[in-house]
């Protein structure tokens, strides 16, 4: 077992963690924290996708060892008192949410993409995205959600 | 599904030095840095790649042969030391851990080897980039590594470190044998890459895949080519997804170099680059595809490098 100390949505927790353990099992297992969805597993479909030091990585590829000292943010941490991020707003006025399951990677994908670049062209956008499936194949809406993000940047 | 790695230790390091003491001491060891290529091998090693199985030790080959003891990993990815990228003189010194996105966004690499910056662009996704390091696709040895045919133009050298034999410098088609193997040592440790940068140089990358994202190349070109009036003065041609380990394809080098560009010589490239491929893999499933295509991307990347010099129209 190894001791990490981690930062999850602005909260410091101190974990002892097998060496083999992924990041996206102590957030969903240990932490409670199950709005991270896991798809394939392997990092190819983004569903897992959470902020690390303010990177997008696939949470099923990361080993939580290699977290101590990071700062984490995931789905949850987007709306800490329940009140959604305009992000989220955004998505639900476009419709950008059918079945929902790949909707926690897309929010963290797009707010690691709005937080460096606040105003992204169109296909930084689908760049940024390009590592998330949606099954339900409801691109175009999440396109658009986010895109209604960056027109009102400042 | 909580999944547990066949993972026994992972060794957090906090100096090459000691890493490298860490190899020494354990020769069946791994270094780990990003792990989009090492933890996707371990778990499709412990119980297929897609689905979690607890219990499931069997893989896909039924078991045989797959190494299913917990493997020891040491963790050089929070190494300052090795993430490092900078202009020495003429040359590009670049750490192994730095991340791809890094590479891709480096103003250095755009400067020097604009086709590793589009190379590196075009790997996985964005969350791919974020973990994924140069010396991980280095070291990962696959024959579709994206940055492996832009090493290779730029040729790059490998700076291999170990505790007992100092350091060591190899080529990028010595170090990668084939596909998936390298000829590091155990107790060796990629710590950084350098490429000839140096200007002048036309440079073209093309990769063909079946999506543009998030999918294994088909096919790859990198061309570079310097021109004296409308000679080739010097050119180099790499392909990947192509052959078993990184090279220059000098037959379709030499079709080009010395003589004035003309677009048949382009196409003459082409067609021996395609030549070179089957003569070196044989007569292949992919072929019917590979052969005409590759000839194809050939012609193009070296036309796009002489329309780049004003020789040619852009090749659509």
């Amino acid at each position: 077992m190894a001791r990490v100390t981690l930062t999850v949505n602005d909260r410091q927790v101190t974990l002892d963690v097998h060496p083999g353990e992924r990041l996206v099992d102590t957030l969903r297992d240990r932490l409670g924290l199950t709005g991270t969805k896991e798809g394939c597993g392997v990092g190819e479909c983004g569903a897992c996708t959470v902020v690390v030091d303010g990177d997008a990585v696939n949470s099923c590829l990361v080993l939580t060892v290699q977290c101590d000292g990071a700062a984490i943010l995931t789905v949850e941490g987007l709306a800490p008192a329940g009140q959604l991020s305009r992000l989220q707003r955004a998505f639900l006025e476009h419709g950008a949410v059918q079945c929902g399951f790949c909707t926690p990677g897309m929010l963290m994908s797009a707010t690691a993409l709005l937080a460096r670049n606040p105003r992204p062209t169109r296909e930084e956008i689908r760049a940024a995205l390009a590592g998330n499936l949606c099954r339900c194949t409801g691109y175009e809406q999440i396109v658009q959600a986010v895109e209604a993000v960056a027109n009102e940047a400042e | 599904m909580s999944i547990r790695m066949p993972i026994a230790e992972v060794y957090r390091t906090s100096s090459v030095d000691d890493a490298l003491a860490f190899l020494a001491e354990h020769p069946g060891a791994r270094p780990l840095a990003g792990g989009t290529d090492l933890l996707v091998e371990l778990r499709t090693r412990w119980g297929g790649p897609l689905v979690g199985k607890p219990g499931g030790a069997q893989g896909a080959d039924g078991g045989g042969g797959a190494d299913l003891s917990p493997a020891s990993l040491l963790d050089i990815s929070g190494l300052p030391e090795l993430r490092d990228i900078r202009a020495d003189g003429r040359k590009l010194v670049i750490g192994a851990c730095a991340r791809v996105a890094e590479v891709a966004s480096s103003p250095q690499v755009a400067a020097a080897a604009p086709t590793l910056a589009q190379a590196a662009g075009s790997v996985g996704s964005v969350q791919i980039r974020n973990r994924a390091t140069l010396g991980g696709n280095i070291m990962n040895a696959s024959p579709a590594a994206d940055s492996l045919p832009a090493l290779a133009v730029h040729e790059a050298v490998c700076v291999l470190r170990s505790q007992r034999g100092g350091e060591r410098r190899l080529r990028l088609g010595e170090l990668v044998t084939g596909p998936y193997c390298t000829c590091a040592r155990p107790d060796e440790l990629l710590v950084a890459v350098e490429l000839e940068g140096g200007s002048g140089w036309r440079q073209s990358y093309m990769r063909l895949g079946r999506r543009q994202a998030m999918t294994i190349a088909r096919l790859i070109v990198a061309v570079l080519m310097r021109f004296e009036g409308s000679t080739v003065a010097d050119v180099r041609i790499s392909a990947g997804a192509a052959f078993p380990s990184p090279r220059r394809i000098e037959p379709a080098e030499r079709a080009l170099l010395g003589a004035p560009f003309s677009r048949a010589a382009a196409r003459e490239a082409g067609e021996a680059a395609a030549e070179e491929m089957v003569r070196v893999c044989g007569i292949r499933w992919s072929t019917r595809y590979k052969q005409p295509v590759l000839a194809a991307l050939v012609e193009r990347a070296v036309r796009q490098c002489a329309a780049k010099e004003g020789l040619d129209e852009w090749p659509e």
